[in-house]
């Protein structure tokens, strides 16, 4: 297995000697590198010797881009000659420091990727598949981008290999498919394609189409003159052929294999194909014969005899000796067996779990190509049926001219039934890659709601327990904080839940925009008052500065809200110090007006090449920046996707070390203020229409309901949790009726004689204070009657505390009213 | 104020529980729909807090036996608690009779506010605060 892997990266090695000299820039080492890579393909020990030279050389050169990239060029030839002389851990920081420095080029090379193949490779031998895939799926996107289908091909191949390690064949299947549909044309690659499949397939207990296969890869090794491929084709088609029962024709494989395995170079496979030989004896039912040859295969092999490598051979060793009768020998290979076999299955089984999270990502990739395919194919079956048109039409023409027209029938005839062939052959492929569509964007979705369901229920735990410990008035001090920071940690959690299911939303299309009458000024107080404490908290003077703003929009609010809270959490998070202002303004275009948002901050600036890099999903400036400030990096993707959506955009201007503005530029629609409607009609009501009115001390379930009751009552409708927020907004004047909930007070450690403090405080201010208070009846009451509070018997219905909270506003006089007698009860 | 709530997990009861309790409301709890119904028959409500996912019956179909009923409790206020983020999963439940729908994790404040407004809108003037 291994060796084929070999195979691939040599093969794409090899891809990359015809395009050598017009990838590595114009410098004086250009013929060295090439040598360099010539040599690989001989004597990798002379390719190290020679790359070294080059990187030398190359670093002579003063500083520069072309210098960075011949360098890079240089350690990655080195680090691959290393790979193939066994010595990973010398090529891994060779690899590393190559990365480091050609990594973020933009637009991307071939280089990038041929980088991270030879790291997935070195991750994959020490057995870290996750990262592995990871890279090799990032070498797959850069190889689309520079499209170069035939490296694509390959890192298609060495990411089946991964599945094919985890024991998911049918996934590795698919992908060796992939491969072979995505470059077809290249036979060295067709060959290990064909062995992977035949693999696969043999895995999949698919015996006879693992023949198939391996007899097609035979037909190529044998083309290419490659003696060893060959071994070990014969030797696995032989097992294949044990598997269809085809035992004749398994002999005649495996004699070809024991052949083969004279030769000295192809020593070391001998005792493999040994192997195979004890399994066909067994399949023979000659128990003799067969431990025979598995002693003789295990003494070869050496200490490898007890690896994976053997893993087959110890179970054929003891199914031979018991067949036998042999028990202690049958067990003693058993127990190495079994030993094999759990490592094998718990390695597979992790390594599956982790591929999972990939799995998703790459169904996301292979949806968008399987869209691209789609339309390919689309305008594929269009020109053929274009093309069986034309030929009908010439056909019906020529028939006129009968002796001239039946050769030419005879010859149209031919061609189309050729494009009648085509379009359906197209139509075919079509219909498998709607399929392949349609199942990956099921898998994704499925995925996705999955998790964010899955997620959201203990969240729901965590976050609702914290909220009913932080409504405990009596958690104080430390434990407040603490709860505080664990509500925090939960509502981060969620924000990146939305993200993520707003980002799946968009990428499947499904994204609703609402835009209704918005109170615009309002929206934008309340998300900068939002974002203040963060801002304070990191030393930055956030503000707000909003002449001419429009008082109602026609907008999606919560989207526009959404925008703005993101672009301020990235300003607020990327400024260590100095401030973000905030701008709002009209501006009249051609096409109407636009509302402009501009978030300037003094932070640490976005370097011009990556404007657009800081918009792809997922994306931050560099890995370094992914560390150092949390995030999935899907907020400016999701923010642009949403402007755009509302038919506008964010745009970006920076300079690194001064700071960054973004704009957002969304068109919109004034609309005239209307006043609220108040849909009871009751003229008593009416009274309280131009009245703000403040709630304090009323449980939150009571809050709900007289919020639901008056907010249709009066002009404004707030809450306040205690008697001194009270005061404050008395003084601020910005409230005329003040609504007490008494029964809410019998918990409070003042109780009545709060009200009358709360009267005495306020004595001055046109407010009126109003109290409800359960069965108000006698004169327990009358301090509180004599210092001006109206007093409301509980229970009482929603309309009657309407009617009787208008009669109080009424009462309210602009001047400032004197009170006399207040009597302060004891 | 009377709740029922209609929730096979148990952690998902005992954080409304809680949650209402800050609100001063004591709330009867039904672990599955069959005996949600059996209490709404049997017992006085004022709002109805139902779960979609539970073995059995659904939630849907439980709000569907509400809205088929015959007598006054047919009109019921009704909030369906979920963690479920379909698209159009609001609009489905409204077309089976749901009146709010409240998204899992729930803020505190947004269930007081649906509960006291659906509970006054459909008790209309005979609500007594």
């Amino acid at each position: 297995m291994r060796g084929l892997r070999r195979l691939l990266v040599i093969v794409g090695f090899a891809s990359l000697l015809p395009l050598a000299a017009s990838a590595a820039p114009a410098v004086p080492s250009a013929p060295t590198i090439d040598e360099a890579k010539a040599a690989m393909l001989v004597d990798p020990a002379i390719a190290l010797s020679l790359a070294a030279k080059v990187e030398q050389a190359a670093r002579h050169q003063p500083p520069s881009e072309a210098r960075r990239i011949a360098v890079a060029t240089a350690q990655w030839v080195r680090a691959e000659a290393m790979i193939r002389l066994n010595n990973a851990d010398g090529a891994a920081p060779l690899v590393s420091s190559a990365l480091l420095a050609v990594g973020n080029l933009q637009p991307p090379i071939k280089l990038q990727g041929d980088l991270l193949l030879s790291r997935a490779g070195i991750s994959s031998s020490t057995g870290n598949s996750p990262k592995a895939l990871q890279d090799y799926l990032a070498a797959y996107r850069i190889f689309s981008r520079v499209h170069e289908a035939r490296s694509e091909a390959i890192a298609l191949q060495d990411i089946g290999s991964i599945y094919r390690d985890a024991g998911n064949s049918d996934r590795a299947l698919y992908y060796y498919r992939l491969a072979e549909e995505t470059f077809p044309n290249d036979p060295k690659l067709a060959l290990s394609n064909a062995n992977n499949q035949a693999n696969a397939l043999y895995e999949l207990d698919r015996y006879a189409d693992a023949e198939r296969e391996f007899k097609r890869a035979l037909v190529l090794a044998t083309k290419l003159d490659l003696p060893r491929q060959q071994l070990k084709i014969f030797n696995n088609l032989a097992l294949a052929q044990i598997g269809t029962g085809e035992l004749a024709a398994a002999e005649a494989s495996l004699a070809r294999a024991m052949k083969l395995s004279e030769r000295p170079e192809s020593a070391g496979y001998r005792p493999l194909v040994l192997g195979t030989a004890a399994e066909l004896a067994l399949a023979r039912k000659q128990p003799r014969a067969a431990t025979n040859f598995a002693e003789s295969a295990l003494t070869g092999a050496g200490p490898d005899a007890v690896t994976q490598l053997y893993r087959r051979v110890q179970w054929s060793a003891y199914q031979a000796y018991k067949l036998e009768g042999d028990g202690p020998a049958a067990l003693r290979h058993l127990e190495i067996f079994k030993r094999l076999d759990d490592e094998g299955r718990a390695l597979a089984a992790s390594t599956n779990a982790s591929l999972m999270a990939a799995q998703f990502d790459f169904a996301n990739q292979n949806g968008r190509i399987a869209m691209l395919k789609a339309g390919q194919l689309q305008r594929d079956i269009a020109l053929n049926r274009l093309q069986a048109r034309q030929n009908l039409l010439i056909l019906g023409s020529l028939l006129l001219v009968v002796s001239v027209g039946l050769v030419a029938l005879a010859v149209n005839l031919r061609s189309l039934r050729r494009s009648r062939d085509r379009v359906r052959a197209a139509n075919n492929r079509l219909t498998v890659v709607n399929a392949e569509l349609t199942e990956a964007l099921l898998a994704k979705s499925q995925f996705l709601a999955t998790t964010s369901h899955e997620i959201r229920t203990p969240l729901n735990g965590v976050l609702g327990m914290t909220q009913i410990l932080l409504a405990d008035r009596s958690v104080t001090g430390m434990v407040r904080e603490r709860i505080t920071l664990v509500q925090g940690a939960g509502e981060a959690m969620r924000a990146l839940i939305d993200d993520i299911l707003d980002f799946a939303k968009l990428d499947a299309g499904k994204l609703e925009i609402h835009a209704i009458e918005t109170d615009l000024p309002r929206l934008l107080d309340e998300v900068v008052a939002f974002w203040q404490g963060r801002a304070t908290e990191q030393g930055l003077v956030l503000t707000l500065d909003r002449p001419d703003c429009p008082e109602r929009v026609l907008v999606d609010g919560r989207r526009l809200q959404q925008i703005l809270s993101n672009l301020l959490s990235n300003a607020i998070k990327f400024t260590a110090e100095g401030s973000v202002k905030v701008q709002v303004g009209m501006h009249h275009g051609g096409d109407g007006e636009h509302l402009k948002i501009m978030v300037a901050d003094s932070g640490m600036g976005i370097p011009p090449a990556a404007f657009e890099l800081i918009f792809e999903k997922f994306r931050q400036l560099d890995a370094g920046t992914t560390r150092r400030f949390s995030g999935t990096g899907l907020g400016l993707a999701i923010s642009q996707t949403l402007a755009r959506a509302m038919g506008g955009d964010i745009g970006v201007a920076s300079e690194v070390g001064v700071g960054s503005t973004f704009t957002v530029s969304l068109p919109v629609q004034r609309v005239s203020p209307v006043m609220p409607a108040n849909d009871r009609g009751n003229p008593v009501a009416d009274g309280l229409a131009g009245a703000r009115l403040l709630l304090v001390g009323a449980n939150p379930i009571v809050q709900g309901v007289l919020r639901a009751v008056l907010t249709p009552c009066v002009a404004n409708f707030a809450v306040v949790p205690d008697f001194a927020a009270v005061v404050d907004r008395a003084h601020g004047q910005s409230v005329d009726v003040v609504l007490v909930d008494a029964t809410a007070l019998h918990a409070e450690p003042g109780g009545a004689s709060d009200l009358l403090e709360l009267a005495a405080a306020t004595q001055h201010l046109p407010v009126r204070l109003v109290v409800l208070w359960p069965n108000a009846i006698g004169d327990e009451l009358a301090p509180l009657r004599a210092a001006d509070f109206q007093v409301i018997s509980k229970p009482v219905t929603g309309s009657e505390l309407a009617s009787r909270l208008a009669e109080c506003f009424a009462a309210v006089e602009p001047a400032v009213l004197v009170k006399s007698n207040v009597v302060t009860v004891p | 104020m009377q709740v029922l709530f209609v929730e096979d997990d148990a952690m998902n009861r005992r954080v409304v529980r809680d949650m209402l309790r800050v609100g001063g409301v004591e709330m009867t709890e039904a672990p599955e729909a069959l005996s949600g119904l059996q209490m709404i028959d049997d017992m006085t409500f004022d709002i109805i807090l139902m779960d979609l996912r539970m073995p059995g019956m659904d939630g849907l179909t439980a709000i569907g036996h509400i809205r088929a009923r015959t007598d006054a409790k047919a009109n019921l206020p009704v909030i369906v608690v979920t963690a479920d983020t379909a698209p159009n999963l609001r609009e489905e439940c409204l077309a089976a009779g749901a009146d709010e729908l409240l998204l899992k994790p729930v803020a505190m404040q947004d269930l007081f506010d649906a509960i006291g407004r659906l509970v006054t809108e459909r008790g209309g003037d005979t609500l007594l605060i």
